[in-house]
């Protein structure tokens, strides 16, 4: 009976348990971690010392020419900036006094601002050179937005730079906010510097990449000059550093009057830290002073 | 309806009964299944041993003598794939000549030479040691005589029956050597790998007969049936050797310049009793449910609170590198494979190809996809092509080479500076690749040839 059932029904049962197995599907997950990469190599001395012992260095300052080469690869878009801070244990945007020679007097001040640090640069800012208007509102970037001018020359006569002269004191932001990024206002002698890039976004960088592909352009590619600038700047810069200290020593530079960007907020910030050392009679305490400069390499923001 | 069906059931079984009294064939089952999954058994012929018993009772008032018949009654089939056998104008389509058949029992009687030809056992008939088809529906062969009278037949020499009369009274509880049949099936796939064995549910019914000895073609008694259900399963069997998770990690700016690879990360095997595609398709959760609007990386996680760049990384930009050419790229010009060798800057020919689907799959046109490169075979339309049945396991003896069976996949990632993928499509720049982590997926897609 069983076998006559299984005969009756065999033909219910043909299209049962078909697995087809038209395709085989593997799949593989590639995951990736893409590190913001911001290198900034310094080359050069950790420290850097002005000895002032000659009367003609308070007179035509010391200048340290190629104290720094900074090399830059970086992932991603990027600004690069210097920030002149201290410890402030005179005041803040004051260089910190590490001893008083106890020669000053009355007359004798040791708020000496940070300003009075001057870089420059080579090459420019490529913003800068581009004259990239975005930066700064409709103003194109002019050099009063990096180091790039050279030190200004001081007067004989006045003891100070022309007027409206210099360009090169260092962006002091509050010890507080050493981080604070520089101001571009798109005013005239109101602007904030940068060595490389700029403040906003979209154009306001320098694009990724590294001083390791850079071209210096010694020659040509055909035996002939070159143009002996980089490629693509932007990667990689030669900094010196001045500093003045006048007779009598008021360090000159970072005043209004000295400055084509005095009103720039941090400059006269840093001037007005110093107090009186700029009005005539008074002059910086002797001693030693320090302070710092930290180069800040940024992705864009 | 169940109690009027077995009503309808016992009153068959009393008229078969009734109708048979005295002479009484019987199937120890009524159906089997065979199913061919494996690729193994495709370089061989299937063999199903004692699909059932058939057995014989011949008893009095009964006299005379017997033989027996198997008839080739029906064949059905329901196939899976346009390839193959089942093909329109094959050649010699899978049907009811490449199902063999044997019938043993300890007498040999099928291989008793009936014609005298001093061939043994007798090639016209069924074999009680060789499979032998019955032939095309409608045909029948003989187990047990022949269509002369005969008479009385002695059992085969050298068996325990030889000289004993087989084909008269009995039973197979008296004379089980005599009266019962182990009936074994095998499958011809001897046109394999040359022809594909179209994948289907097949089945094939054979009947059992006995006729009168003195009057040939004169049945007696009742007709059994056996029904031999034969599925072929499309194997598509592809073993791959990877990690879950390939991770690349760019934290040096000269992993930027110059790339990071992932050389042999994924290894795969291919064993397939069909014509097949191997292909590489690589998508993300974004593209899919764009629809191919968006064919980027997934963003696991920003690394930039205010990010300048982009996080639009294309899919394409992931390069992926096969050990050996395609064997059957297919005629279109330009890169049908993965072949070539990275280069520096990426030359885009080792660019994923970005599609979206599960089953079936679009190329992604932002992506620069056409799906013109396979690692073997091609999907593309335009310029099909096909790999055939074979195995990595072992050469097949000229009809494939293993090694074309089997490849070794590298994977490279270059994001370059800036970060802007610029072998990918669409383009990022003038942006730059946001930091963060990303995902996307490669499927490896075994696919039979369409």
């Amino acid at each position: 009976m069983k076998k006559i059932f299984s005969l009756l029904f065999a033909s219910t049962l043909f299209f049962g348990s078909a697995n087809a197995q038209i395709l085989s599907e593997q799949n593989v997950t590639i995951n990736m971690d893409l590190q913001p990469v911001l290198q900034l190599s310094i080359e050069g001395p950790e420290q850097i010392d002005f000895n002032f012992t000659e009367i003609d260095q308070y007179y035509a300052g010391i200048v340290k020419n190629g104290a720094n080469v900074l090399k830059v690869s970086s992932s991603v878009s990027f600004d690069l900036w210097a920030a002149g801070l201290s410890q402030g244990n005179v005041a803040a945007l004051c260089m910190d006094q590490l001893i008083d020679y106890q020669g000053g007097g009355a007359a004798g001040l040791n708020t000496v601002p940070v300003t009075a640090l001057e870089l420059h640069q080579f090459p420019p800012n490529p913003l800068v050179t581009a004259a990239t208007a975005t930066c700064d509102g409709a103003t194109a970037m002019t050099d009063e937005s990096d180091y790039s001018q050279a030190f200004a020359i001081i007067d004989n006569a006045t003891n100070l730079p022309t007027a409206l002269a210099g360009n090169n004191c260092i962006y002091a932001p509050a010890p507080t906010t050493p981080y604070i990024a520089p101001q571009m206002t798109g005013v005239a002698g109101a602007e904030e510097k940068y060595i490389a890039g700029g403040d906003g976004t979209t154009t306001c960088s320098v694009v990724g990449g590294s001083y390791l592909t850079n071209s210096m352009n010694f020659s040509n590619g055909a035996g002939g000059a070159g143009t002996g600038l980089p490629v693509n700047p932007g990667y990689y810069f030669v900094m010196d550093y001045r500093i003045v200290p006048g007779l009598p020593a008021s360090f000159p530079m970072h005043i209004a009057a000295g400055n084509a960007n005095g009103t720039a907020l941090t400059l006269a910030a840093a001037a007005a830290a110093a107090g009186n050392l700029a009005v005539a009679g008074n002059y910086a305490s002797p001693g030693v002073y320090s302070m710092y400069v930290k180069y800040i390499l940024a992705e864009d923001q | 309806m169940l109690k009027n069906f077995f009503l309808i059931s016992m009153t068959f079984y009393l008229f078969l009964s009734l109708n048979s009294k005295g002479q009484v064939l019987e199937l120890s089952s009524f159906q089997k299944k065979i199913v061919i999954d494996d690729f193994s058994e495709f370089t061989s012929n299937p063999t199903l041993y004692a699909a059932t018993t058939l057995s014989f009772t011949y008893a009095a008032p009964l006299a005379g003598h017997w033989d027996l018949v198997a008839e080739s009654f029906a064949f059905n089939d329901n196939t899976y794939s346009t390839q193959g056998t089942a093909a329109a104008g094959a050649a010699d389509p899978f049907d009811e000549e490449d199902i063999k058949i044997r019938a043993f029992n300890e007498c040999n009687t099928p291989d008793i030479d009936y014609d005298i030809s001093g061939a043994s056992p007798n090639i016209n008939h069924l074999s009680s040691t060789l499979f032998r088809n019955i032939g095309a529906t409608g045909t029948e062969k003989y187990i047990v005589g022949n269509l002369a009278a005969r008479g009385n037949t002695p059992g085969d020499i050298g068996s325990p029956c030889a000289g004993a009369p087989i084909n008269s009274t009995g039973s197979p509880s008296s004379d089980p050597q005599s009266h019962t049949f182990r009936i074994d099936f095998e499958l011809d796939f001897s046109n394999f790998p040359a022809t594909v064995m179209t994948p289907g549910f097949y089945t094939y019914t054979v009947n059992f007969k006995a006729y009168d000895d003195a009057n040939p073609g004169t049945q007696i008694g009742n007709t059994v049936s056996f029904s031999l259900e034969i599925e072929i399963l499309p194997v598509l069997q592809m073993n791959i050797s990877s990690l879950q998770n390939i991770d690349f990690s760019f934290s040096d700016i000269n992993k930027y310049i110059s790339g990071a690879i992932k050389y042999g990360a994924t290894k795969m095997e291919v064993n397939s009793n069909l014509q097949w595609d191997l292909t590489a398709i690589g998508s993300s959760f974004t593209n899919d449910q764009s629809s191919g609007l968006s064919p980027f990386w997934d963003i696991i996680a920003s690394y930039s609170s205010n990010p300048g760049g982009s996080s639009n990384i294309p899919l394409s930009a992931l390069e992926i590198f096969q050990n050996q050419p395609n064997p059957q790229p297919g005629a279109g010009a330009g890169a049908r494979d993965y072949s070539a060798n990275f280069t520096t800057p990426p030359s885009g020919n080792n660019n994923i190809e970005v599609a979206t689907g599960y089953l079936s799959f679009l190329p992604v046109a932002l992506s620069g996809s056409n799906l013109e490169k396979s690692i073997a075979g091609s999907i593309d339309p335009l310029f099909p092509s096909s790999m055939g049945p074979g195995s990595y396991i072992i050469d097949g003896g000229g009809a494939w080479v293993r090694e074309q069976f089997s490849y070794t996949i590298s994977y490279r990632l270059t994001p370059g500076l800036p970060a802007t993928f610029a072998n990918g499509a669409p383009l990022i720049a003038p942006l730059y690749a946001n930091p963060g982590s990303y995902s996307m997926r490669v499927k490896f897609i075994l696919t039979e040839d369409q």
